[in-house]
């Protein structure tokens, strides 16, 4: 995604010590941040309404929790690798942090299995809609951000990701490590509200 | 005096045919202001007024266009010969700034048309004990916004007239003024503090007040397309109800082996005896409708899987209200007022205010939502 | 002169034909362009800022047509019309409108015009056209986001308007789309296939919405060039700023609200629904709430409206102060009125709910916050009074429809004190008094300050002006119907007359409207008619119109030191500097009645250098009067008027 204009902003000390498009992922982060806040806050109004089922959160939730967050840590390894230009460790890490973002995912889906079998189904009482609709729009961000990490992979291999080419690896540790940020909100939050 | 000011409209002083002189043409513009009121006034009244089809309409838009059309064809073909000669003759930005002024004197007379002529097609006067608060908040809201409204139009429209583009003159820089800014900022601010102030009371005395023991309550119901009502019996208390009931001889769901049900009559149209307070209970089926009687100031949604309700007096008998409008035809209606599919415009439901007499009379000829083999003489005690 | 001949389709960015595909030192030397990346795909702020107008502008006809076509019916409800029936096929049966249709029509007009036309078209424009020239950037921060966000827009436009063609109807819940009616079809047919197609484009929509915002706000807060101080930033950029961010926080919140609504139409959720006996079964759906949804939607839902309504008025800003040659009257106070308005507008939104049957101490709430937000608008209406008082007022067309801006914007402004008043609100809510109401203030308003805004910058798009005069007449034709169409339906409203009614002949105190109806849609008709005055000068003037001058308004902003024809990259050598804010105009001691931002102090005679202050009346400089030995006394507000007075002619000295 190379434009000329972001590359030289104006041709002059840019406003801020931010880069453009880290300060678009910043804005795009809030946009996602404020779609958490009206799915949460429809929850508390739902929830304080009565008729409210209350369940046990399935193991699988945790062990998803244990997985992002070492996600997070193998993705500030491969940063610290690309400042150290170490481009053996810098893919060694990406692919850590890409394929826990997967094991994330396929621990999200075997959260579901075992709500089914506890009788939670997407259809039914909302308080299991909602936890299905919350985790699985989390989940979506995580899709795409396991797609930005290959992307980043990629350039790794090209060795367009290096100590003096940052910028990438930054974009994608702020996303990743909000995603990360968001699911223990989300975690403690359905936990304490279940 | 009179001679300059028209003659500025023109860049340049000519030797114009007539008709085409300063004075000429302000003839040509006064035949045209009065052929449009001539044609204008029957069409506006036509508006008002009920009468057959299309009416001269269309005849009206096409001669209109018609006129204009050949005035601004023979101006381009004019102005465009003049132009030809270096004359250039209209001072555009000398008519669009009398056109301002002349807006605002026809939107100003527009506007005291529709309070003129089109107040008495507006409610009359409250049917209900709360909506006299509100018509008096109406009015005092009214007298305040329009007279913002009239200073700032007049201000916004002859500004743009009087400050029009001059030649040499200079305009001022005059960028800020905070004494200004505070001013303007708290003035409107202390007004709006008083409607609000007032607002809240009146909300407050409406929907947060607690009902009265002996109200009135009954239950409507509403569905795609129409509303169903319902009047709790002997025992004063509306049965309960589960939607999972509803059926083709149960429309409105009411459990049968609620006690209290048993007793509830059905009833076609709303009957409420006058200055008795109520308690409408609200119900949906299908989607959200509104309960909405304009004439009592009452308006409240029905959401299915959500009861609501609305606590009111009515305090004019539909009789009095007939003699009030000078229309003996005159009802009260219950309209939908949500969206709620194809027919939402024909849910309609009749709604009478009579003595209490005329009420209990009313009240013991109800069947009862159950049908039962007997009369319901028992009623005739009810309350 | 360009020799590629373009088929005028709108909905495709194509640029003008006067437009030179040549680029000349645009300080990159990169790209060579093909019609593809120059016209379609292109990823030049100006271009995209082009194709936003030109869709914006289609959706904006078809949404009238779609009025016209409901006018119809109010007007003449008792009539028939065969070619309905050519037209509309099913849907015209027998000559008459179906009311299902009706419903449709209704629910399209209103989505079609808040969104597509007056969101996409008009804040989708002029941010594309004005932020990077007027804060001195070569282009957005992303130019390639920016140019995903328009095709995004494109494409939900396309699924908004095949949903016209859907054989169960397009959405027909109103644009506001409440469940249950929008979540279940056997309710209304527009809520299968057609109800499900809006939920797409408008999921599209909110992503190619978020994408230009968040663009916007990188670009104003990083990319302004050495000088532009946030407060030297001319007052549209503000305005976009603030809507930008209004966007960012309010769209995501209208996603979650269709998400959630998603689930309910299609997975059998019950997030919405509850209790539900329809089409002669009860649901299983039990427990949701129809409540969620409204608060949900009206988060977005009033921010939404000042989404629509700040960018004109920013518009509005900049054309009065330039074609009044003044200053911005109160430059800080139009900002902090811009974020105050935006601030307040996230905490009102309950002021549309008043009678749903939420908790009626939320309705107190709610009433003060919203006639709180009524404060920093009329300081904005006093801004632009005091803007032209004292002008030297050149009336082109911009300048015309800024006016009107105005006074729609105080017209419209004045009814919402009753509507935000809950205890009015009960008989006035979902009646035509609301219709009147937001159809002045943020239909009118709006529309007036996107055609302002067209006028004042076509030059800058095509390097061409507008026939005047052509402008004239579209104005005060426009100006005239717009009243006359909507300020009678205050009275309808005041009378108890529902809105998204088919017809009145079912209730007898609504019979007596029904000439006043033939009489608002005889002039809906003219309204829409003389907007074809405008699509006739817009296209024809792309060829035929006089060349524009390099700065035809001899305005301030940086977009006026770019060259006619128009460059990628925006200007041809380094970007210009700035030194000084946009609103000096007539200062006094200055050799023009104009001072372009760019010129720094030392090229200015002495008398003009420095801060800029009033010329008289300002509270310092009458201190600085006093200290002078003929003194006036020390300002004091009497003293203030008595000269205000002297001042306007009113009062002799």
């Amino acid at each position: 995604m190379k434009s000329p204009s972001s590359s030289s902003p104006s041709g002059s000390s840019p406003r801020s010590a931010v880069h453009p498009r880290e300060f678009l992922m910043w804005g795009f982060l809030v946009s996602v941040f404020m779609l958490f806040a009206g799915l949460t806050s429809a929850f508390i109004v739902r929830r304080a309404d009565g008729n409210w089922l209350q369940f046990e959160l399935p193991m699988a939730f945790a062990v998803s929790t244990v997985l992002v967050v070492i996600s997070t840590i193998t993705l500030e390894l491969a940063r610290r690798a690309t400042r150290l230009n170490e481009f053996g460790s810098l893919r060694l890490w990406l692919w850590a942090t890409a394929l826990l973002g997967l094991a994330f995912l396929a621990s999200q889906f075997y959260a579901y299995l075992q709500l089914t079998e506890q009788g939670i189904f997407l259809v039914g009482n909302p308080s299991g809609s909602f936890l299905y609709v919350i985790s699985g729009m989390h989940a979506l961000h995580i899709v795409a951000a396991v797609v930005a990490a290959l992307v980043t992979l990629y350039q790794a291999y090209r060795l367009e990701v290096h100590s003096k080419n940052l910028l990438g690896m930054r974009i994608l540790a702020i996303f990743w490590h909000f995603l990360t940020i968001l699911w223990l909100y989300l975690y403690t939050f359905l936990w304490w509200m279940h | 005096m009179k001679k300059a000011f028209l003659n500025s409209f023109f860049m340049n002083r000519l030797h114009l045919p007539a008709l085409f002189q300063p004075r000429g043409f302000t003839a040509l513009v006064g035949v045209l202001a009065l052929f449009l009121a001539v044609l204008a006034e029957p069409a506006m009244a036509q508006a008002v007024a009920p009468t057959e089809g299309f009416g001269d309409g269309p005849k009206l838009v096409i001669a209109l266009i018609a006129l204009v059309w050949v005035i601004l064809a023979g101006l381009k073909t004019f102005s465009a010969s003049m132009r030809s000669q270096g004359v250039r003759l209209f001072n555009w930005n000398k008519v669009n700034a009398v056109l301002m002024v002349f807006f605002l004197v026809v939107f100003m007379l527009f506007v005291l048309w529709h309070f003129l002529k089109l107040m008495k097609f507006t409610l009359p006067v409250s049917a209900s004990a709360h909506g006299v608060e509100l018509d008096g908040m109406l009015s005092v809201t009214f007298w305040i916004t329009i007279a913002v409204f009239a200073l700032t139009q007049v201000l916004l429209f002859s500004f743009a007239l009087a400050y029009r583009y001059k030649e040499g003159r200079k305009a001022l820089f005059y960028a800020d003024n905070h004494q200004l800014e505070f001013y303007w900022t708290v003035v409107p601010a202390i007004v709006l503090t008083v409607l609000v102030l007032y607002g809240t009371k009146i909300w407050r005395e409406i929907t947060q007040v607690q009902p009265a023991k002996d109200a009135l309550k009954f239950e409507l119901f509403a569905y795609q397309f129409g509303w169903q009502a319902r009047y709790p019996g002997a025992d004063g208390v509306l049965g309960g109800h589960d939607f999972r009931l509803i059926s083709a001889t149960n429309s409105m769901g009411i459990e049968e082996t609620d006690s209290a049900g048993r007793d509830d009559l059905l009833v076609s149209e709303i009957t409420l005896p006058v200055n008795r307070p109520v308690l409408m209970k609200l119900r949906a089926r299908d989607v959200i409708h509104s309960a909405y009687m304009p004439h009592f100031r009452v308006q409240m949604n029905v959401v299915p899987g959500m009861p609501t309700q609305f606590y009111f007096t009515p305090t004019v008998t539909t009789k009095q209200m007939q003699e009030i409008t000078g229309n003996s035809n005159f009802v009260y209606e219950l309209a939908c007022n949500k969206i709620c599919g194809a027919a939402h415009f024909n849910m309609r439901m009749k709604v009478n205010v009579v003595t209490d007499t005329e009420y209990a009379t009313w009240l013991s000829k109800q069947r009862t939502y159950f049908r039962r083999p007997e009369p319901a003489q028992e009623l005739l005690s009810a309350r | 002169m360009s020799t590629l001949a373009h088929s005028h389709d709108p909905s495709h960015g194509h640029g003008s034909h006067a437009h030179d595909p040549a680029h000349g030192h645009d300080g990159h030397g990169h790209h060579k362009e093909t019609f593809i990346t120059k016209y379609i795909f292109s990823q030049d702020h100006k271009m995209i800022a082009k194709q936003y107008l030109l869709s914006g502008m289609l959706m904006a006809l078809i949404a009238a047509g779609l009025s016209l076509l409901f006018r119809l019916q109010l007007g003449w409800p008792d009539r028939t019309f065969p070619w309905l029936e050519t037209l509309l096929g099913e849907w015209g049966k027998g000559g008459r409108l179906d009311p299902n249709f009706y419903l449709a029509l209704v629910t399209l007009h209103g989505t079609l015009m808040v969104f597509f036309v007056l969101t996409a078209g008009l804040s989708g424009t002029f941010s594309n056209l004005l932020i990077p020239y007027q804060v001195g950037a070569r282009d957005m921060a992303s130019p390639f986001l920016n140019m995903l966000s328009y095709w995004l827009f494109f494409l939900s436009s396309v699924i908004m308007l095949a949903s016209l063609f859907v054989e169960s109807g397009p959405a027909s819940a109103g644009w506001t789309i409440y469940p249950p009616l929008s979540a279940l079809p056997q309710a209304v047919p527009g809520s299968g296939l057609g109800m499900t197609l809006w939920l797409i484009s408008m999921v599209l929509f909110i992503a190619s919405a978020l994408m230009g915002a968040l663009n916007y706000i990188t670009t104003i807060l990083n990319m302004r060039t050495p000088g532009m101080k946030m407060t030297r930033m001319p007052l549209t950029v503000w305005s976009f700023f603030c809507t930008a961010i209004l966007g960012v926080l309010s769209f995501p919140v209208l996603l979650s609200a269709a998400v959630l609504l998603v689930f309910d139409r299609s997975f059998g959720t019950s997030f919405y629904l509850s209790e539900i006996y329809i089409a002669g079964e009860a649901l299983t759906r039990t427990g949701g709430s129809p409540i969620l949804f409204q608060h949900l939607f009206w988060f977005l839902g009033h921010p939404e409206v000042y989404i629509v309504l700040m960018p004109a008025l920013g518009l509005t800003s900049e054309i009065i102060a330039t074609n009044a040659r003044k200053p911005i009257f109160g430059y800080r106070a139009m900002v902090g009125s811009l974020l105050g308005i935006s601030f307040l507008s996230f905490i009102v939104w309950g002021h549309h709910m008043f009678i749903t049957g939420m908790n009626p101490f939320l309705g107190n709430v709610f009433m003060i916050l919203t006639l709180v937000i009524a404060v920093p608008s009329a300081v904005k209406v006093f801004n632009y009074l005091a803007t032209l008082w004292r002008g030297n007022i050149r009336f082109t067309p911009a300048m015309l429809f800024a006016i009107g801006v105005v006074s729609l914007f105080i017209s419209g402004g004045l009814t919402g004190i009753y509507l935000g008043n809950a205890a009015l609100d009960i008989n006035l809510h979902d009646t035509y008094f609301v219709v009147a109401h937001f159809h002045i203030v943020m239909g009118s308003a709006s529309m007036f300050g996107m055609l302002a805004g067209v006028y004042h910058w076509y030059p800058k798009m095509y390097g061409r002006m507008l026939d005047e005069k052509l402008g004239y007449l579209h104005f005060w034709l426009t100006f005239a119907s717009v009243y006359l169409v909507f300020f009678p339906m205050h009275f309808m409203g005041l009378d108890g007359v529902p809105r998204r009614y088919y017809q009145f002949t079912g209730f007898e105190f609504m019979t007596e409207w029904m000439d006043m109806n033939r009489f608002i849609s005889v002039s809906a008709i003219m309204a829409t008619a003389a907007q074809l005055i405008f699509f006739y000068n817009f296209f024809r003037s792309i060829r035929y119109g006089r060349v524009a001058p390099q700065n035809p308004w001899n305005a301030n902003t940086l977009e006026w030191t770019t060259p006619v024809e128009r460059l990628h990259g925006n200007w041809p050598g380094e970007i210009p500097h700035v030194h000084r804010w946009p609103y000096d105009y007539s200062r006094p001691g200055a050799p023009q009645d104009f001072i372009l931002q760019t010129v720094p102090d030392e090229d200015l005679p002495l008398a003009a250098r420095g801060r800029p202050t009033n010329e008289a009346l300002s509270g310092a400089a009458v201190t600085e009067r006093a200290k002078t030995p003929s003194a006036q006394p020390v300002a004091s507000s009497s003293v203030f008027i008595a000269r205000l007075l002297h001042r306007i002619g009113l009062r002799r000295a």
